[in-house]
């Protein structure tokens, strides 16, 4: 099914990222990944996205200060969390911050699907 | 004394971070495994549908899966060594193997700090008598206090070089370490290193790069050679 989504996917496990993004382009999204906050942030500031996938947990500037700085330069964009089992607290704290929602590692990719096409009131 | 190390506070926190660490990175790759898995049913379910299946596709789905499992399997190999060390108080041990694991389980905590780690064994095989998770503990004692002092993008090194009766182990970083911070690791570094045994070789001084050296020697827990002694009379 075709969708005029398009997401960016942030997290430093590049083989994931990888595989995710493949994932999501089969089911017709337009996904682009990211390997840490601070490429994230570049590529927000230069192409429009209308979801942005998110890990908690990262090297460097981490998921939490990434949502702030989404929040003040790009009010608006939706974000949704990933969290291992030990990040639960800062994935619930994320939401606090405006994140739409967290999901919890592995990835259940219909449930990220359903999650980002409601985010942004597809049907 | 050497009992001390693994049933210390210390030791047994230290214990509890690696295998933390390292089960996390596992979980990281199983996570991938997972993914791939779901793309090659995503590729069988396209072609269900009648769009054509390439081969170059699937075979580099392939051999992405499999450098994951050899990324477990390396992994798993590290933390079973070093839980390996935790078996006998006083054992023989290979100074390059130790080193190897250590620089793989330690690895995710560098990477985290955004500090690339760079291990160099030594040039010929170096088995030493002694307590290699004691080795193991000095070696994150000292690596802690590193990270804590680099920079972001800067690199840690460790090095073992041969010498006359054992090793010298060379924690090195390319940022300097406050003095308040090598008094801490010196004090912490005295009630693990005669369990190794070992004896403090260097430490940086004031606005020094930090590089710390660890001299690894054989034989018994220092402190246990009069005992030894008095036992065999």
């Amino acid at each position: 099914m075709a969708s005029n989504l398009r997401v960016l996917f942030v997290d430093d496990e590049e083989e994931l990222v990888s595989a995710v993004t493949e994932r999501l382009e089969l089911r017709g999204v337009t996904a682009v990944g990211c390997l840490s906050g601070r490429e994230a942030l570049e590529r927000l500031a230069r192409e429009s996205f209308d979801v942005v996938v998110l890990d908690v947990k990262m090297p460097g500037l981490g998921g939490l200060d990434v949502v702030r700085m989404i929040n003040q330069r790009h009010p608006g964009l939706k974000v949704v969390l990933l969290t291992g089992h030990s990040s639960l607290e800062d994935a619930q704290a994320g939401v606090e911050l405006g994140a739409v929602a967290y999901l919890q590692k592995p990835v259940d990719l219909d449930a990220l699907l359903a999650i980002l096409r409601s985010s942004v009131g597809e049907g | 004394m050497a009992r001390w190390v693994l049933d210390s506070r210390e030791g047994l926190g230290f214990f509890g971070r690696i295998v933390a660490g390292t089960t996390h990175e596992l979980v990281n790759i199983l996570n991938i495994v997972g993914e791939l898995a779901g793309l090659q049913d995503d590729l069988v379910h396209a072609a269900a549908e009648g769009q054509p299946l390439d081969p170059a596709r699937l075979a580099s789905l392939a051999a992405r899966t499999r450098t994951q499992a050899e990324r477990g399997h390396t992994l798993l190999r590290h933390l079973n060594r070093f839980a390996h060390s935790a078996d006998a108080e006083r054992q023989l041990y290979d100074v390059g193997e130790l080193l190897e694991s250590f620089a793989s389980l330690t690895e995710r905590f560098a990477r985290l700090s955004r500090v690339s780690l760079a291990c160099h064994p030594p040039h010929r095989t170096v088995v030493l008598e002694g307590n290699p998770f004691a080795v193991h503990l000095a070696l994150f004692l000292c690596l802690d206090a590193a990270l804590a002092s680099a920079s972001s993008q800067r690199a840690v090194s460790l090095q073992a070089e041969p010498e006359e009766g054992g090793v010298l182990l060379v924690v090195e970083g390319a940022d300097p370490v406050a003095p308040a911070a090598t008094e801490a690791l010196t004090g912490r570094l005295a009630q693990v290193l005669p369990a190794c045994p070992a004896q403090l070789a260097s430490l940086p001084g004031a606005n020094d790069r930090f590089r710390v050296c660890l001299r690894l020697v054989s034989g018994p827990p220092a402190g246990t050679e009069e005992k030894e002694a008095d036992c065999a009379s």
